[in-house]
């Protein structure tokens, strides 16, 4: 706030009723994807006045993404999005937010990033980071605000976990083509099918380079191309050629800076909901019973689903509800049961955790963060955090568990 | 009967007499609605096969209103996201059903 002035800046959204600045200033939002849509969610949010921003994004800055992701310019080409997008924010937006920004991969971040989240903001591109959001919302009960955008069309959806449907409720996800990739020994195994070969080069890819590959990039392209084909002959399937593998592995969808900021509009007006609502259960009493009736009277509602279509203008939205036989959100699932937790000395190697839960279930296990497999003899410390959890599989009878780990030097 | 047989989404189960019996299909009647259509275009009659599967219905929902086979489309059924490789009998599909028609899932960001 400016003292000169006789009024805040954010004045004129504290005139409309239900608003209540405090509250959004109390908050932390998780935004996990920082291109087109998360840039405008994070731009949305600093302005709005919300208290803390973590940001995530382990993408670069590419030429292409200058048309709709204001957060950038030319002389930000190759530098993290995320950090970037933190540093312009501050500068331009909101000098006084609290603000991290993170450019490691989902999957590696530690959990405490994600227990200090009100609210998840899921702003990303591809079907395997929004199935590990899925997870971890169910997981940690936080709700989560995701959005998807090709071409003409935009979408919202509200997931508020074991009250409505998840991401993955009634529908395959990842879908079909990327579901091979959610299968981790597909990647490590032998491939079934030709596309696993394509899948497992862009692994090898990520291995080999540490990086995304990039799909205008003819040598990016041909190494892939030639990874695939190394599998492709091992294991006697047809050759790929080029556009192939840009077809199924290194394939954006098309992408409008209108259709971007229309969906991230509405993404951070339910977000801004969802803190309102959530936050709602701090209130004394009288104050919830006024609250309420304030809502109700002005019609208040968080859809599950929204839908935007910039051909016919039209936006819809829809009630979602979940399925029991979910594997990740239903009754059965391993997300909903208390995780075990083990000590571990994190000098050690990874195959400790795998001896400890040997000895404590006599059973052999294997470890996944998300879609990846945890390697047994890579240190501890290097792969996981105080307080992360893991799935772990079983060997024997194929059986989950969730498995927190906890530091302790003196263990192992 | 006319417009029965026009709308019908028949199956190879079909017999010589294009009759079907109620083992193999039971044709019944869903209304598929399009929400991004105006209001008064957007809900459209089908008879479709319950014992068939949702990708089929899908088929018919595509048939109904003309959408090709390039725009990947679900469909929802009482707040529920079918899913194709289903079958239709799983989800309780009574006669005079909505069936909402939506955008597939959809991933860019």
């Amino acid at each position: 706030m400016n003292s000169h002035l006789p009024y805040s800046k954010f004045d004129r959204q504290e005139r409309l009723s239900i608003w209540d600045q405090s509250l959004i200033e109390k908050s932390c939002v998780l935004i996990i994807g920082i291109g087109g849509t998360g840039g405008e969610v994070a731009k949305n949010l600093s302005l709005l006045g919300v208290g803390k921003l973590i940001l995530v994004d382990m993408d670069t800055i590419e030429f292409s993404n200058l048309n709709r992701q204001l957060l950038f310019s030319k002389a930000d080409i190759g530098k993290n999005k995320a950090k970037i997008a933190k540093k312009v924010i501050k500068k331009r937006y909101n000098s006084t937010l609290k603000i991290e920004a993170y450019s490691d991969p989902i999957q590696s971040l530690p959990y405490r990033i994600f227990e200090e989240a009100d609210i998840i903001a899921g702003c990303v591109d591809n079907f395997l980071a929004r199935q590990f959001i899925n997870e971890i919302v169910i997981e940690l009960c936080l709700p989560l605000i995701d959005s998807a955008t090709d071409g003409y069309f935009g979408q919202v959806q509200s997931v508020n976990p074991r009250k409505n449907a998840c991401l993955a409720c009634d529908s395959p996800l990842p879908p079909e083509e990327t579901r091979l990739l959610s299968a981790p020994c597909t990647l490590v195994g032998t491939p079934r099918i030709k596309e696993h070969c394509a899948w497992k080069a862009l692994y090898e890819f990520h291995t080999m380079n540490d990086r995304e590959p990039d799909e205008n990039s003819p040598d990016d392209v041909q190494e892939i191309t030639n990874l695939a084909n190394k599998f492709a002959t091992d294991h006697q399937f047809p050759l790929f050629d080029t556009k192939e593998i840009i077809q199924l592995v290194l394939y954006h969808v098309p992408s409008l800076i209108t259709v971007n900021a229309v969906t991230s509009g509405i993404q951070s007006q339910e977000i801004i909901k969802t803190l309102f609502i959530n936050k709602m259960k701090l209130f004394k009493k009288k104050d919830q019973k006024e609250f309420k009736s304030l809502i109700r009277a002005q019609r208040f509602r968080i859809p599950d689903l929204t839908i935007y279509s910039a051909l016919t203008g039209n936006i819809s939205s829809f009630n979602l509800i979940n399925d029991p036989d979910c594997l990740v959100c239903g009754n059965s699932s391993i997300y909903h049961q208390t995780p075990v937790t083990i000590d571990v000395n994190p000098k050690l190697k990874c195959k400790t955790i795998f001896t400890i839960l040997k000895r404590r279930f006599k059973k052999n296990y294997i470890g996944f963060r998300g879609n990846f497999i945890i390697p047994a003899e890579a240190l501890i410390e290097s792969i996981l955090q105080d307080g992360d959890r893991i799935t772990v599989s079983s060997l024997d009878d194929d059986k989950e568990k969730r498995i927190r780990i906890r530091f302790n030097k003196k263990n192992g | 009967m006319n417009n029965r047989k026009k709308d019908v989404v028949w199956d190879s189960n079909v017999n010589s007499q294009g009759t079907t019996s109620d083992s193999i299909e039971r044709m019944i009647k869903v209304r598929f609605k399009d929400p991004q259509l105006p209001p008064d275009q957007n809900i459209r009659e089908k008879y479709i096969n319950i014992n068939g599967t949702v990708f089929q219905a899908i088929t018919a929902a595509r048939d109904a209103f003309n959408i090709p086979e390039v725009v990947p489309i679900a469909l929802l059924f009482k707040g529920r996201r079918m899913n194709p490789s289903n079958n239709l009998v799983s989800y309780n599909i009574e006669d005079n059903a909505l069936l909402m028609i939506v955008p597939d899932q959809i991933k860019g960001g």
